[in-house]
């Protein structure tokens, strides 16, 4: 195989690669989030976990997720930090927690716009307490849920 | 093996490429995080009648309390001034946020929560000037209990006879439950006495256990002059109402009472504190969040000196969040803050006669990132204080049209 052949090869797999890096890594939530994160998923049911990195009843969650996850691996979990990506420290924090659970391929999290607006566009029902949850079904419906979640919650919901 | 090598060179090459455009991009959000400031600040007046606010500055990755003064009721601030030597840690996002209160002579209290590496964990800081805050004394530890545990969510106030109260949120309760394999609701709430200006405390005393983690406590001096604190609760099994007791300075307070009767009951951070004041007639005037029958909301009511609440009124809309109230003689201010979908406002609601008539309007608003709103009675009436991001401290007089 000549040198030239190589490199092409070579520059083909890491633009191959690099979507699959990008979309491990954490993506911004603007305004048009919440849109965005329903078109992602295509019109299949999923569970968008709200979390921050100060909410103690969130790591429950976000265990319990990671560990329905494992055993199905269908489920499709999204996790929406309210911490800033735009701050350094609490991005790197946010990625070492959703990649120790697993959980870092649908990984969302607050960008420049306002928290105020952010939270807004979450949804304009919500106040602020977390862990908060929305269940999408096929029909991209969607129900609140504000507290801790149980395995029954997710067995309940993702149930053929 | 030659056009292996030449291969492993480019493939090199392409990942020092890579590894360029991601420092470069390290680089734009490290910038960026320059800019996002957390905006959590205190007010207080002095004798002299000046406003004084305590924020919180990050320069790179050393941060300071500042404090800054205005002598004309917040038309012109002073530069922010730090007010430690050595920077350290300082939490300034809302519920938690530095603390500025005044001592009989003249003295400067202040108090942060310090968080440390691990997760929730911290401590309380205190700092005080004696001579009108051109020095300030090294930062002491408020707490005897030094676990690497939550410490945090502080407040401050001064009696009439010059004693210091610091209350916190702890969990060295919740967590030798945890060591005993036992189950905790909430944190617990303890509180430590200064006699001597600031120069030591006494503690720790508990107040309550089962308190909420994550919110402010509300701290004021009744129509007796006693500090009261306020806080949300976790009542049996998990209901997240409010309570409230009397604080002593020998370390004995009173025994906790109910204070909202909401029943929200939830395993989460409501991430909203409670808001009181009384007047001299001896009615204690409080403001909470809560979720009533599904619906969540700010609350205002009244207490009559025997303690019975009058029926809560709900304050603006869904958006309505963080209330504060203060009160000066016969005038009552609600202040709110609630988003409108294009930019959050600051709502108020006032009284002259004491809540039997109230009117209602809007001080301000921002269209970017704020703190909450803060209501402070100086002797010349009721003001708001708002630190906005774009604006930065805002002050208006809410007690007047």
């Amino acid at each position: 195989m000549s040198g030239k052949k190589i490199v092409t090869l070579l520059c083909f797999a890491l633009w191959w690669a690099l979507p699959a890096y990008a979309a491990q890594a954490i993506q911004t939530f603007e305004p048009d989030g919440m849109a965005r994160i329903v078109a992602s998923q295509k019109g299949k049911p999923f569970v968008l976990m709200v979390w921050s990195l100060d909410c103690e009843f969130c790591q429950a969650s976000l265990d319990t997720l990671a560990r329905e996850k494992r055993k199905h691996r269908n489920l499709r979990i999204v996790t929406l930090s309210t911490d800033s990506l735009e701050d350094e420290q609490a991005a790197a924090l946010m990625k070492k927690k959703l990649s120790s659970l697993g959980l870092n391929d649908h990984a969302w999290a607050f960008g420049a716009a306002s928290p105020e607006q952010l939270r807004y566009a979450v949804d304009s029902k919500w106040h602020g307490e977390m862990p908060r949850s929305y269940w999408f079904n096929a029909k991209g419906e969607r129900t609140a849920y504000s507290g801790v979640i149980t395995p029954g919650m997710i067995a309940k919901f993702f149930a053929p | 093996m030659r056009v292996f090598d030449r291969g492993r060179i480019v493939f090199a090459a392409l990942l020092l490429l890579c590894g360029i455009v991601n420092l470069a991009w390290g680089q734009q959000s490290m910038h960026a995080h320059m800019h996002a400031a957390e905006l959590g600040t205190s007010v207080a007046v002095d004798s002299q009648g000046s406003l004084w606010i305590v924020g919180k500055e990050a320069a790179g990755v050393d941060q300071y309390v500042t404090v800054q003064t205005s002598t004309d009721m917040g038309k012109t601030w002073s530069e922010p001034r730090r007010i430690q030597q050595t920077p350290e840690p300082v939490s300034a996002d809302g519920e938690n946020r530095p603390k500025i209160a005044f001592g009989n002579k003249g003295e400067i209290y202040i108090t942060y929560t310090k968080p440390l590496a691990k997760p929730y964990t911290g401590e309380i800081r205190f700092v005080r000037s004696l001579d009108g805050g051109k020095t300030f004394a090294p930062p002491i530890t408020v707490h005897a209990n030094r676990d690497v545990i939550t410490h945090r969510f502080e407040s401050l106030i001064v009696d009439r006879e010059g004693r210091i109260y610091v209350a916190w949120i702890d969990k060295r309760d919740a967590q030798a439950a945890l060591a005993h394999k036992r189950k905790y609701a909430g944190a617990a709430l303890y509180y430590a006495v200064s006699v001597d200006a600031g120069a030591s405390f006494r503690g720790d005393y508990k107040i309550a256990e089962h308190s909420c983690e994550c919110c402010r406590i509300a701290l004021a001096l009744d129509a007796q002059g006693r500090p009261v604190a306020f806080w949300r609760h976790v009542f049996e099994p998990n209901v997240r109402d409010h309570a409230l007791a009397e604080l002593t300075p020998d370390g004995k307070p009173s025994a906790i009472r109910r204070a909202t009767f909401d029943d929200w009951r939830i395993d989460a951070c409501p991430h909203q504190g409670p808001g009181l004041a009384f007047s001299a007639d001896g009615k204690r005037h409080q403001v909470w969040f809560d979720m009533k029958e599904n619906e969540g909301g700010v609350f205002y009511a009244a207490a009559d000196a025997a303690g019975k609440l009058e029926k809560p009124i709900r304050l603006g809309d869904a958006q309505a969040q963080h209330a504060d109230v203060a009160v000066r003689g016969s005038d009552i201010v609600l202040a709110w803050k609630q988003f409108d979908g294009k930019a959050s406002a600051i709502l108020s609601r006032f009284s002259h006669d004491g809540g039997r008539t109230w009117q209602e309007r809007e001080l301000m608003r921002t269209s970017g990132a704020s703190d909450q709103p803060r209501l402070l009675a100086s002797a010349s009436g009721i003001v708001l204080v708002w630190r906005t991001g774009d604006e930065g401290v805002r002050t208006i007089f809410a007690d007047r049209r």
